[in-house]
């Protein structure tokens, strides 16, 4: 496989679809135009994701909206080590499952963790890389400046 | 010209000074008791029965035979000199006069008509008197005669490297041993040996043991005593020598310094730690800059060329104290190749193949080289001159190896020389008769015993001699 | 932020690629220059810098294969300190550059000149330009680089005064040299915690310097493998192979230099919280091959070295 180019703000986010793996409803990146949308990638095997999941889970539990939402994209090659983390990490916002970067492969994903800031139009605004805890607050500000917008 | 003065009291100024040195009685051994200035000749002191007059005469020019007149004279008080001239009814004597390097006798018959005047009657060169013939000293520095001294050396640094083992990188064989009555297959027949004879000792130094160590400081028995020596060989410019180890009446050893000009080795005493270059033959730095050490001869010939001229000769042993791996040659293909190990001066004179070895001479400015491959099969021997001295080149390209020797003896006369085939040791015969051996000393005839003057001669590769002697003559 | 991966590549430019050997005529097999060359995979904008102090011993006295006594009591040793850096031009293309100061210690056994000889001064430089076709991601496992680059000799190459020391001394080489590298790293799990690195390291010295002496060229070729035990501490085993043609002056080859080695190369590296990696590396000898008669060569190497990323 080929890793794409990084993708930066900017750029168009591109358009995926999945199945949320703990509630199994259907989840299209489409279906958040109008809505600003915090896309998060991670893994098993990603150490600082035990901590960024529980970071973006407080957020989702003390700020839910309907002007935005976070969609987490788990890659674990074997997504029952994915479930694995979660039952320790329990998460309430979607996650789907990606374990041959259909999505992760167009939005040339290198390292983890890594998320995307999209905007109503899906436009791409910020790309995050790594994480450390307390970058939420960070986060957080960066998505309520587009929902006032 | 001057015509012939009469005689007159005026003084002269020579005579004037002549008194007035009589005056105040220079030392004897100081005064000459004649001298001769261009046409004027002084008789500082000569006797007329039991007086003592200081004569000053001129040559009468186109004279035939040679007449001198009279200019002046003064009475001196008493005698001063030793060997005065002396005037004897009308014979003048007069012992000595120094011309140049020698000495000669004189005797002038006075006659007084026409008028005064002091005729040649007979004339000799002065063979055994002090100021008699003075076989001339050879200039024994190989480079300038007047090096400057600049940033503590007495030579230009632009070619002087450090060649990267360091001092004693390279260690020096400082109790060598050797094998008596090694055999024949000791050595490849053409592997090159450093040969030495001293009395009736007679040592080899190969090569092969040479090449990692340059320098093997030995001792050589003179009058019962053990005398150092330090024989040393650079295996870069292919050159051997070896030095009395004596340094200000002081027992001295040399070790490697591990610098170099123009690629050659760089020796360093280990009394004062000055630096001397090899094939200068001159300390370049240090307490001793500039100091010249006594030499002596040693031929450089294959081992089977020394085992025939000397089969009693002892051998340097490989048994050094140190792990080397003395069956290799360090140095890649260097001896045969057109390569340079460092920059060197002049190397642009390509006259002859790089690495050919050459036997070469320094006379004060004038240097020549003898290739050996040109000395062809058999013994060659050369009589000509070099700068101001008549040398003898003794040769051979077969049995590879070339000494130069100064062709005048001791009682100034000068010998012709003549190859001697197939006598090793013996190289050549003079036209006296006598029998001489590769180290300049005669075996035979008249002056059996006699030793010919060594040269500021040794055997070097071509390009490492020119680098050090420009404009040198190349024998063909 | 440093992210796990970025860490490992912290830890594998720093033993993976090769040293130049500045010290040919003592066929120092590599007074360090390249070793400290920092190749760290990056993103656009991406910077590191590193620090690296690097010791050899060079006081092996070989011939061909086989160590033999020295007994002159001589010592050589070279300390080099390195600041490079890597940034990321683009997402797929690189720039890295290496600065150098080298200090060479020679020992003698007794010496009218003192017994330490010492130079010391800038050494070579480096510039290359890295590109990376292929990435390790979650979802490919290889990831393959291809450099050129040029070693500057900006540095100090006639230390020495009246009396120059030789090229093995110098700090620098006094002549530029083409650099080619290429680096191959397959990981054996999608967290890339465990991986195989394996590079080649080309350098061509076909310049002389001013005093006509050209080193050999140089290829390095390295296989490591590492292995992450948890975010903080990796450690690595690898191996070296370095072959060196002789050096030259005015085209005619320089007796004594050149030659093959093979060695192990083990290495750690600890990440402090704040991004900082620190590693130590050494470099032990495991067989070799000269040319020539005799050469000294190095007997052992380590090496310690800094890296941080903006």
């Amino acid at each position: 496989m080929i890793a794409g180019f990084g993708l930066r703000a900017q750029d168009l986010a591109p358009g995926f679809s999945g199945i949320d793996l703990q509630t199994g409803d259907q989840i299209n990146l489409a279906d958040y135009r109008g809505r600003v949308v915090y896309l998060d990638f991670w893994a098993s095997w990603c150490l600082p994701c035990l901590v960024s999941l529980p970071a973006y889970q407080q957020l989702h539990a003390d700020h839910q909206s309907d002007d935005w939402i976070i969609v987490a994209v788990n890659v674990d090659e074997d997504t029952r080590d994915g479930l694995d983390f979660l039952e320790g990490v329990s998460v309430t916002y979607p996650v789907i499952a990606d374990t041959e970067g259909e999505i992760g492969i167009p939005y040339g994903i290198r390292s983890l963790p890594v998320s995307f800031l999209i905007d109503q139009q899906g436009m791409i605004v910020r790309r995050y890389r790594g994480f450390e805890s307390g970058d939420e607050v960070e986060i957080f500000a960066d998505i309520q400046e587009l929902v006032n917008n | 010209m001057n015509q012939a003065k009469p005689v007159s009291s005026g003084r002269s100024p020579i005579i004037l000074l002549a008194a007035l040195l009589a005056m105040f009685r220079i030392p004897a051994a100081l005064a000459q008791a004649a001298t001769l200035d261009n046409d004027i000749l002084t008789l500082h002191e000569l006797k007329v029965d039991s007086q003592y007059f200081v004569v000053e005469l001129q040559m009468i020019p186109s004279s035939e035979p040679l007449a001198f007149s009279l200019v002046d004279f003064a009475e001196l008080s008493g005698p001063s000199l030793e060997n005065p001239n002396l005037l004897t009814g009308n014979l003048l004597e007069i012992p000595a006069i120094p011309i140049g390097e020698l000495s000669y006798w004189v005797k002038l018959r006075l006659q007084e008509e026409p008028g005064l005047q002091l005729i040649l009657e007979d004339f000799g060169l002065n063979a055994d008197a002090p100021g008699g013939c003075v076989r001339p000293e050879p200039d024994a520095s190989h480079g300038s005669n007047n090096p400057q001294v600049v940033n503590g050396f007495s030579v230009s640094t632009e070619f002087l490297f450090d060649g990267g083992p360091g001092q004693d990188g390279i260690p020096s064989i400082d109790g060598p041993v050797f094998e008596g009555l090694p055999n024949k297959g000791a050595l490849d027949p053409d592997q090159l040996v450093v040969g030495v004879k001293m009395g009736d000792t007679v040592r080899a130094y190969p090569h092969y043991v040479l090449d990692w160590h340059e320098i093997v400081n030995d001792r050589y028995s003179l009058n019962g005593e053990a005398v150092r020596h330090t024989l040393s060989y650079c295996p870069l410019t292919g050159s051997a020598m070896m030095w009395k180890g004596d340094l200000d009446g002081q027992p001295v050893e040399f070790g490697v310094s591990g610098l170099l000009l123009n690629s050659n080795l760089i020796l360093y005493d280990r009394n004062t730690g000055s630096l001397w270059s090899q094939m200068l033959e001159q300390s370049i730095n240090g307490p001793s800059i500039l100091t010249i050490p006594e030499r002596v001869q040693v031929i450089e010939t294959t081992w089977e060329t020394w085992r025939i001229m000397y089969p009693q000769s002892e051998l340097l042993t490989s048994f050094t104290g140190y792990d080397r791996p003395y069956e290799t040659y360090p140095y890649g293909n260097f001896r045969t190749s057109e390569a340079l190990r460092f920059p060197v001066e002049n190397s642009d004179d390509r006259r002859l193949p790089r690495k050919d070895r050459v036997v070469g001479i320094n006379v004060g400015d004038t240097s020549r080289v003898y290739p050996i491959k040109n000395f062809g099969n058999g013994v060659t021997v050369i009589n000509e001159k070099v700068g101001d001295t008549d040398v003898v080149v003794v040769g051979s390209g077969n049995s590879n190896f070339g000494a130069v020797y100064s062709r005048q003896i001791e009682d100034c006369s000068t010998l012709e020389f003549s190859a001697v085939a197939d006598q090793l040791p013996v190289v050549m015969s003079d036209n006296e008769g006598n029998q001489w051996d590769i180290f300049g000393v005669a075996v035979s005839g008249p002056r059996i015993g006699q030793s010919l003057q060594k040269t500021n001669s040794y055997i070097a590769y071509w390009y490492a001699w020119t680098a050090f002697f420009a404009g040198t003559t190349i024998w063909e | 932020m440093m992210t796990q991966t970025y860490r490992l590549a912290a830890l594998l430019l720093l033993m993976v690629l090769p040293d130049l050997a500045l010290a040919a005529t003592c066929s120092c097999a590599g007074t360090p220059l390249m070793g400290a060359l920092n190749t760290s995979t990056t993103e656009q904008g991406d910077l590191y810098f590193s620090l690296t102090s690097e010791f050899h011993e060079i006081s092996d006295l070989v011939q061909g294969r086989k160590q033999i006594d020295d007994e002159t009591g001589r010592e050589r040793s070279s300390l080099s300190q390195a600041l490079a850096f890597s940034y990321g031009l683009s997402d797929r293309w690189a720039l890295s550059g290496l600065f150098t100061y080298i200090e060479h210690e020679r020992e003698v056994r007794s010496s009218f000149f003192g017994s330490k000889q010492r130079t010391s001064g800038l050494g070579d430089s480096v510039l290359m330009l890295r590109y990376t076709p292929l990435y390790i991601t979650p979802f490919s496992r290889h990831e393959l680089s291809l450099g050129m680059g040029a070693r500057l000799p900006i540095g100090k190459d006639d230390a020495g005064g009246l009396i120059r020391f030789s090229e093995d001394m110098q700090p620098g080489t006094g002549a530029a040299g083409a650099i080619l590298w290429g680096q191959h790293r397959l990981a054996f799990n999608q967290a890339a915690t465990r991986t195989l690195t394996s590079s080649i390291f080309y350098t061509r010295n076909n310049w002389e310097n001013e005093r006509d002496y050209a080193f050999g060229h140089q290829l390095v070729a390295g296989v490591d493998f590492i292995q992450n035990l948890n975010t903080r501490f990796s450690y690595a085993a690898g191996l070296r192979y370095q072959h060196t043609t002789s050096d030259r002056r005015l085209g005619f080859e320089v007796p004594n230099t050149g030659g093959q080695w093979l060695d192990f190369t083990p290495a750690f590296n600890y990440s402090l919280d704040n991004g900082l990696d620190i590693n130590l590396s050494g470099r032990i000898p495991l067989d070799r091959k000269l040319d020539g008669a005799i050469q000294f060569t190095t007997s052992y190497s380590y090496a310690l070295s800094l890296t941080y990323g903006f």
